[in-house]
């Protein structure tokens, strides 16, 4: 049971990662694939925070929040020079330069050796030790940027997003200014993935650099991928398939010198079948 | 093609969620009480693959050998292997499975970055964590329940801050960024300078890279007296040397735990480099033996000799435990850190309040000629 | 050793690798205008087959390394058949292509690891240090002094191809307008096939060379990847002299720029150029 719990904490939390990449790929078409930074900024203002200071998780959420708000901002102003293919490996770049920096700004960061210790979330007193009232934290905090997403996707705001994915410069001649949705679309994408963060942190009480490498970066991709692109319910599922997927590798026994492997091999080819025959994932309501 | 049809995919989804939830759930290993059940954390798969596979492998030879004595207490012991890669959320969920879902309490951990992030949930779970190649000076202090008979960083730097300031002031030292070589770099600059040393130029690489030259040239420049390297595996460490031969660098070299690697003490360029390392178990017919078990059971001797014989150590440590106050691990634990002497084929030891083991010294040796030789300053 | 003629050699030695990996690079983007990611993974191919044929099975030298870059380029040759041409026929998006080669390299990459483990190995058969040259007070080893000749004799080789040769100018009419290619009669699907395996060859042998300079393991590709597609890009985008010149640029300023800052920002700096580049010469330096 205790099992069960967590691997339901990692599919919340893997579930606002897709649903805030969802909002910038699958609805705005910007493909990013530097999620994993704003991630890791959340993990580790929250995780320095906890160690070194008094103040409290959710606290170290809302500063997660600005600072990975900023950073996105300045990221996303830059990336959004360029365009389609230009616009992922630019965004890859970001992801190394922010990775590099998790890895050696050792003064701030511990650098590879990580934070351990980190804390669990407390409120007024109760404090969130135990996994079953983490887990029910975390489907809040779930629920909670869910609702987000579908008031943005289904607002006006989210209709010109979609109008600016399919063709830009015709909402341009209308007088959108388009470069703004895009920024925000992004900055908010990247905020919610900088909660995530601060959920993975408290959780795991141990953050090191090698979670948020570029690696977790196409993780993310692959997770709204087969879920289906500008579906919110899609990231969900996305998460929840790719999550599931190693532990019933682990389960049905694959030798476990062969069963990490296994499960890069099923994404790559999830991503190459996806992509030849059903570009638009399992849900999804638009292909790249 | 009706298989792309909306409904019928998110049936088949909903039908191996459900599947996948239910095997989570249902699945038990054998957890009855007739077998002792021990559960393995370590890499099983990539750059430090070969310090899981050694622990492994003895940890078989161990087992297979009490099992066939009969057991302990006529239990057979069962080892549930894992594979963490040496990544800490990785070992995290190993750790997690084999606590809950397997009810297993006796960890046998390799790596340190798997040792500190299990260690809070291990404690909470009274679970015995034992490592014995973990050498994070921070592992003192993860846990009542974490024992090792590893040696500490914190050890080896100051062995090596000793020898190092007996003939050379002036160093230079590059590191790989992970955080064995972090940890035991940090430590090292402490003892060192405290010690009057200087150090004249610090270059630190990205774990895995293979392109030294910059930094290496940079050191070089530098003047060192000496230069100490600190790479964390044969991956690194290999073409660290031959690059730094390449360059011309001909003077004294220091090293750590990679020097009493087989395939670094027949490196050419690694020829003269004196290391501090795994301490050499003294030479004792039990190492011997052992040695040759693995030698005819795998065909080759050990790669690194202490955590095969610290790990082999382990299993027979546990074993006597259990033996006297059974597989409750808060009993083992008051157990190991009363444990009068033991000897084993790594030495004659006990733990320390900490967990930690005493008596073992990090040796200090050098290569000459593809063999390490003990080195006296 | 002298700092700076060391500096330069290190320099040049860096580049004289990139520039293999973005010599083939550079021939399939201009060809067919998406960026190969699979390409990264090729080079491991490359190396591997080798580290099978020479060290395992004991072959020559010279056929290891014939039939290395043979297996590489029929791997390639297939992947182009089965999933990039499949895609291009439906008028797929780069971005597309971008994410079903992201695939391929993460799938080949892990079946690599599965079939040959992920340890690092080298492929020198011998033990000690190959010989080693001094140019003005710079030292190079033998396989890197192949390598920086290798690298400008294919490349030479490449250029010569494309402006004499009958399929050469095939190639250019099909990278300048696939369509008008066709109309005026060129089986274009041929030419691009070719174009893959001669551009995945060159990638084996960019893998197998790096194999014999510091050795192999699964994930070599990614960085050997990344650093041909920055230096394609700030070089020129397909232009075959561009992706050598920006392979040599790169490693120029990679080496001197560590030298004031610390080498662990070594990959924040590449991408640093790339995404200076990107927005303010995204043509790169030398036009197509």
């Amino acid at each position: 049971m205790d099992y069960l719990i967590h691997i339901l904490i990692l599919i919340s939390i893997y579930g606002i990662l897709g649903l805030s990449l969802n909002l910038i790929v699958g609805y705005a078409g910007l493909l990013s694939i530097t999620q994993a930074a704003f991630y890791g900024i959340g993990a580790y203002v929250t995780a320095i925070l906890l160690t070194t200071t008094g103040i409290n998780f959710f606290f170290s959420i809302l500063i997660g929040m600005i600072i990975t708000g900023v950073c996105s901002l300045l990221i996303g102003y830059v990336l959004s020079k360029f365009k389609d293919d230009y616009y992922a490996l630019g965004s890859f770049g970001f992801n190394v330069i922010i990775y590099s920096i998790f890895l050696n700004w050792q003064d701030l960061t511990r650098g590879p050796l990580g934070i351990p210790g980190i804390g669990r979330p407390s409120l007024f007193g109760f404090s969130f030790s135990d996994n079953l009232s983490f887990l029910v934290l975390a489907i809040v905090l779930g629920l909670i940027i869910y609702g987000v997403c579908v008031y943005v996707t289904n607002s006006s705001f989210g209709r010109v997003l979609k109008a600016i994915r399919e063709d830009e410069q015709a909402i341009k001649v209308f007088g959108y200014n388009t470069l703004w949705y895009k920024l925000a679309i992004f900055v908010i994408g990247a905020m919610m993935a900088s909660v995530a963060g601060a959920l993975f942190a408290s959780y795991i009480t141990f953050i090191d650099p090698s979670t948020f490498t570029l690696n977790e970066s196409i993780f993310l991709l692959a997770i709204i991928i087969l879920g289906g692109l500008a579906n919110n319910r899609g990231a969900v599922l996305g998460a929840v398939i790719l999550i599931l997927l190693p532990e019933v590798l682990r389960f049905v026994g694959f030798p476990s010198d062969i069963a990490a492997q296994m499960r890069q091999v099923v994404y790559g080819l999830i991503l190459i079948f996806l992509m030849l025959y059903r570009p638009q994932g399992m849900v999804g309501e638009y292909k790249l | 093609m009706n298989l792309t049809n909306k409904k019928t995919i998110l049936t088949i989804i909903g039908l191996i969620t459900i599947i996948a939830l239910v095997v989570l759930i249902l699945d038990r290993r054998n957890t009855s009480d007739s077998v002792i059940n021990i559960g393995f954390i370590g890499p099983q798969t990539g750059d430090l693959a070969v310090y899981g596979e050694t622990e492994k492998n003895v940890t078989q030879i161990a087992v297979d050998e009490i099992n066939k004595n009969g057991g302990i207490n006529g239990k057979q012991i069962q080892v549930t292997y894992e594979d963490d890669q040496c990544m800490g959320k990785n070992a995290l969920s190993a750790a997690q499975k084999l606590i809950d879902i397997d009810r297993i309490k006796i960890l046998l951990v390799t790596c340190s970055q798997s040792v500190l992030p299990i260690a809070p949930i291990t404690e909470k779970a009274h679970a015995i964590v034992f490592a014995s190649y973990a050498a994070s000076s921070e592992i003192s202090d993860a846990g009542d329940y974490v024992f090792r008979n590893a040696y500490s960083n914190a050890d080896i730097s100051r062995v090596a801050a000793e020898n190092v300031i007996q003939h050379h002031f002036k160093i230079a030292i590059i590191s790989e960024i992970t955080d064995y070589a972090a940890d035991l770099r940090d430590n090292f600059k402490r003892e060192f300078t405290q010690k009057g040393g200087i150090i004249v130029s610090e270059e630190n690489f990205v774990a895995g890279v293979k392109d030294f030259r910059a930094p290496l040239t940079k050191i070089i420049s530098a003047k060192p007296e000496a230069i100490f390297i600190n790479p964390t595996s044969d991956a690194t460490g290999i073409p660290l040397l031959k690059q730094l031969r390449e360059l011309g660098y001909k003077g004294p070299l220091y090293g750590n735990f990679l020097g009493s690697g087989k395939n670094v003490q027949a490196l050419a360029e690694a020829q003269g480099m004196i290391y501090f390392a795994d301490p050499v178990a003294a030479d004792s017919p039990l190492k011997a033996d052992l040695l040759e078990k693995y030698k005819a059971r795998y065909g080759v001797y050990p790669d690194y000799e202490y955590p095969a014989v610290a790990r082999y150590d382990s299993i027979y440590i546990l074993a006597q435990a259990i033996k006297n106050v059974g597989d409750d691990p808060t009993a083992i634990r008051d157990y190991l850190y009363q444990m009068p002497d033991f000897t084993g084929a790594l030495g004659t030891y006990r733990f320390n309040d900490k967990g930690d083991i005493t008596n073992v010294r990090p040796v200090v040796n050098q290569i000459v000629n593809g063999q390490a030789v003990k080195y006296n300053p | 050793m002298d700092i700076l003629p060391q500096l330069i050699v290190n320099s040049i030695i860096a580049g004289a690798i990139y520039s293999m990996v973005a010599l083939g690079f550079n021939l399939i983007y201009g060809t067919v205008k998406f960026f190969d990611l699979g390409y990264g993974a090729l080079t491991a191919v490359g190396g591997y087959s080798v580290f099978f044929l020479y060290k395992t099975l004991g072959l020559d030298i010279y056929l290891s390394v014939i039939l290395g870059m043979a297996i590489t380029s029929v791997i390639g040759y297939l992947i182009y058949r089965f999933v990039y041409s499949p895609l291009r026929e439906r008028k797929s998006s780069g971005m597309v292509l971008l994410v079903g080669s992201l695939g391929v390299f993460t799938a080949v990459q892990a079946i690599i690891a599965i079939l040959f483990t992920s340890q690092f190995q080298t492929l020198s058969r011998n033990a000690g240090a190959g010989r080693t040259f001094d140019i003005f007070g710079g030292i190079i080893t033998d396989v890197q002094l192949i390598i920086l000749i290798l690298g400008f004799v294919i490349m030479g080789a490449i250029a010569l191809m494309l402006k004499k040769t009958l399929f050469g100018k095939a190639i250019n009419a099909v990278a300048d307008d696939e369509e008008v290619s066709k109309i005026v009669g060129i089986n274009t699907k041929k030419v691009i096939g070719w174009v893959f395996v001669i551009g995945c060859s060159i990638a084996g042998l960019a893998g197998i060379l790096v194999g014999f300079d510091t050795g192999i393991e699964p994930t070599m590709g990614m960085s050997l990847l990344l650093k041909g597609v920055i230096s394609s890009i700030i070089g020129g985008i397909g232009n075959v002299y561009g992706g050598v010149l920006g392979a040599f640029l790169l490693g120029f300023v990679e080496n001197f720029g560590i030298w004031k800052i610390s080498g662990e920002w070594k990959d924040a700096i590449a991408f640093g150029v790339l995404i200076i580049f990107l927005l303010f010469r995204p043509q790169g330096i030398l036009r197509k």
